[in-house]
């Protein structure tokens, strides 16, 4: 028996993808007496064996009424907010008019359920799953990416500092095997000769925003001036992402190859210069970038006066780690580089 | 013989007791609590100072302690000696994000100031030279450490043992490819039996097949781009050429053939017709097995694993119908108990809680799949 008679059973003004999909699932989830056990036990035994908790079956559609009721309150309120004034208007009724949708469906058990159990598959055009995200996020992956580029010092080494506000995913599709790398991972050569597959979740509303994306290596050895320099990897511009599509993979660059303004560069790293960090940074474009005002050279990349001229906030960063391997020499072979230098052991 | 006995033993006291009242030549012990507590100096205290040169690894501080901490390119020792880990100038400063501390640094340039800016680019020197000599070059890329060395003939093993599979699944491929496609040429045999051993890797770690398809022919444009821009032996005409035939190859090699959920090549079936196969190859299954809970014969079971078994499944949808038609024990009704005297019976000891006794139960062999 399902017990949402209210705002949270109806799908006229509200999303579809708001409610569970699993039709079991929701019967279980919804029931106060739960009539076939839980639904996370698998067994017949064990369901049959199960008891709820005392006072459950009263105390549980109780609640959820209460909440409901609140729930048609905000709804309520949104709508006085729309009739009286344009919210595509100002940023600030636009901010308080997400605020009030996340607070209309944050006690949604369905919506609850979807945020905890099904984060990777939620509709990330509705504000209150964005708001989940975002508080797993803020819970651990930002933390992790913070930790791992200030303690590698890919900040200050690239860009001054970084104020996280998407999440970046990464992993190396062309590859047998895929996963997501975790930031700061040491990866073979075989594994980044091909380039990467990267997952941008913003966490604000966005229909269709424009991102450039650039991989730089700030330790290419700087013979001549006894230090290091920074070398652009890849460079991409105008890539179109919104809060459904975040993902900029080989299939939306063969369809658009004019976002890549700097191919692709393995990274080969030469003997004895130790782990180079490479790393991935995204930006939030002002406006569309038509061309530059310097040719972008690879060699003795200036980041910092790049993202100066080109108006480029960034938004988000990842980072891997490459060192010299027995197969560098193949790759350099593919991308037609020459042999590398080998530097002595020891320092001096 | 008692009175012996008594004599010796006071004799040996009173001796004993007569020694302790003589003086003997000694210094009286004791005097002041700090006499004698000195002792040589450590000869601590700075042995670089302010703006002085330094080579790496010099001693810039001899301390107790941590009176002066190790700042920028400056290491600590056991003893918290403070030494240069570069060479270049010595500073003594302050770090406001430190307040309590006192650091002692090594700037690369002689006018450098410390703490360097707080957001700029750290100063690094790179501090190694090139190998120039061929021979030496050569021969440092080939070094190994001894743990590589231990490691390397397994990985070497490993890696043949798995580019032989490769090469014989190729092979597999390319005896297997005719009998779904007509009229390939050796060369385009070759391209589109390379072609399916790609999507096969693909698919085992866990791509769709159109994923799949598509890495394969990105990766082959990839690598056909780069021959061509990168390494310049091919122009660009032959690239887009290249490019063309493999297009062609693939879609003539796609439509023909896709590999199921056991990887096994099989006629290709689009969305559409895996949906009508799925459905034809379920309501068959249906009028096979009408009832799952009943013993199904030899023939009736072959047949059905045939049935679930079809190129049109994946591998979940397999398992979860092998579940629903093809129950591998199935309930204990009526008709599928036996007594003692059933042949090949299968016996089963199970506790009855009501009657606090072992009950046996003689299950036919039929109430089991295998």
């Amino acid at each position: 028996m399902s017990l949402s008679k209210g705002i949270w059973s109806t799908f006229n003004r509200r999303s579809p993808s708001l409610a569970l999909r699993n039709k079991k699932l929701q019967k279980a989830l919804l029931s106060p007496n739960l009539p076939e056990g839980p639904f996370s036990l698998k067994k017949r035994s064990s369901k049959i064996r199960y008891i709820s908790p005392t006072g459950m079956d009263e105390i549980y559609p109780l609640a959820y009424q209460f909440l409901e009721k609140q729930s048609a309150d905000v709804y309520k309120k949104i709508e006085n907010m729309e009739k009286k004034c344009n919210v595509e208007q100002s940023d600030e009724l636009k901010r308080t008019l997400t605020k009030l949708q996340v607070e209309a469906e944050e006690n949604n058990p369905e919506v609850v359920y979807n945020a905890m159990f099904g984060s990777n598959l939620v509709d990330r055009t509705q504000p209150v799953y964005r708001h989940y995200l975002e508080q797993k996020w803020k819970d651990y992956g930002r933390m992790l990416i913070m930790q791992r580029l200030e303690s590698l010092a890919v900040i200050p080494d690239t860009l001054p500092t970084l104020e996280p506000q998407v999440e970046v995913k990464m992993k190396f599709p062309c590859n047998n095997v895929e996963r997501w790398i975790e930031p700061g991972d040491i990866l073979s050569s075989n594994v980044t000769s091909r380039p990467p597959m990267l997952e941008v979740i913003e966490f604000e509303e966005c229909k269709r925003g424009l991102y450039t994306v650039l991989v730089v290596d700030p330790d290419s050895p700087d013979v001549e001036n006894d230090s290091y320099s920074t070398t652009l990897h890849w460079g991409l511009k105008n890539v179109e992402l919104s809060n459904q599509d975040g993902i900029i993979d080989a299939r939306k660059l063969v369809k658009n190859p004019d976002c890549e303004f700097a191919s692709y560069l393995a990274p080969t790293p030469e003997k004895n210069t130790g782990k180079h960090r490479f790393s991935v940074w995204i930006f939030r474009q002002k406006k569309e970038i038509d061309g530059f005002r310097e040719p972008v050279g690879r060699e003795r990349f200036d980041i910092r006066k790049f993202t100066a001229d080109n108006e480029l906030h960034a938004v988000g960063a990842h980072v891997w780690r490459s060192i010299w391997d027995r197969n560098v020499n193949n790759v350099r072979k593919m991308y037609g580089m020459g042999e590398g230098r080998v530097f002595a052991r020891e320092k001096v | 013989m008692f009175n012996s006995f008594k004599a010796s033993a006071f004799g040996r006291f009173t001796r004993q007791f007569r020694l302790s009242f003589v003086r003997e030549a000694h210094k009286k012990a004791g005097g002041s609590k700090t006499h004698m507590q000195d002792s040589a100096g450590k000869r601590l205290g700075p042995k670089k100072h302010e703006g002085q040169e330094v080579k790496r690894g010099q001693i810039i501080m001899r301390q107790r302690g941590t009176n002066w901490y190790p700042g920028t390119n400056v290491g600590i020792g056991k003893d918290h000696t403070l030494f240069a880990l570069e060479p270049g100038y010595v500073r003594y400063y302050l770090d406001p994000f430190h307040p309590k501390r006192k650091f002692i640094g090594i700037v690369l340039g002689k006018e450098d100031r410390l703490p360097y800016e707080h957001f700029a680019a750290t100063h690094r020197r790179l501090g190694r030279r090139v190998i120039k000599n061929t021979v030496a070059s050569q021969r440092e890329e080939e070094y190994m450490s001894r743990k590589e060395q231990l490691i390397m003939p397994d990985i070497m093993k490993e890696k043949q043992a798995r580019d032989q599979k490769r090469a014989g699944k190729v092979a597999k491929f390319q005896n297997d490819l005719p009998k779904f496609v007509g009229d390939l040429s050796t060369e385009e045999l070759a391209i589109a039996a390379q072609r399916m051993n790609a999507i096969d890797g693909f698919m085992r770690g866990g791509k769709s097949l159109e994923d799949g398809r598509f890495y394969a022919t990105y990766n082959y444009n990839y690598e056909t781009d780069l021959s061509c821009r990168a390494r310049k032996e091919i122009s660009e005409a032959e690239l887009e050429s290249r490019k063309q035939e493999y297009a062609e190859l693939a879609k003539k090699v796609d439509d023909k053939v896709m590999l199921d959920a056991r990887f096994q090549l099989c006629k290709y079936l689009d969305a559409q017709q895996r949906e009508e196969r799925k459905k034809q190859d379920i309501e068959q299954l249906k009028t096979l097995i009408p009832d799952a809970n009943k013993p199904v014969d030899k023939r009736v079971r072959e047949k059905a694993m045939e049935l679930i078994d079809d190129s049109c499944f994946s591998l979940s949808e397999q398992i979860h119908l092998k579940r629903r038609f093809l129950k591998p024990v199935l309930p204990e009704s009526e008709e599928l108990l036996g007594d003692d005297k059933t042949k090949h019976a299968i016996v089963i000891s199970r506790m009855n809680y009501d009657t606090r006794r072992v009950d046996t139960i003689y299950r036919k062999k039929e109430g089991f799949l295998k």
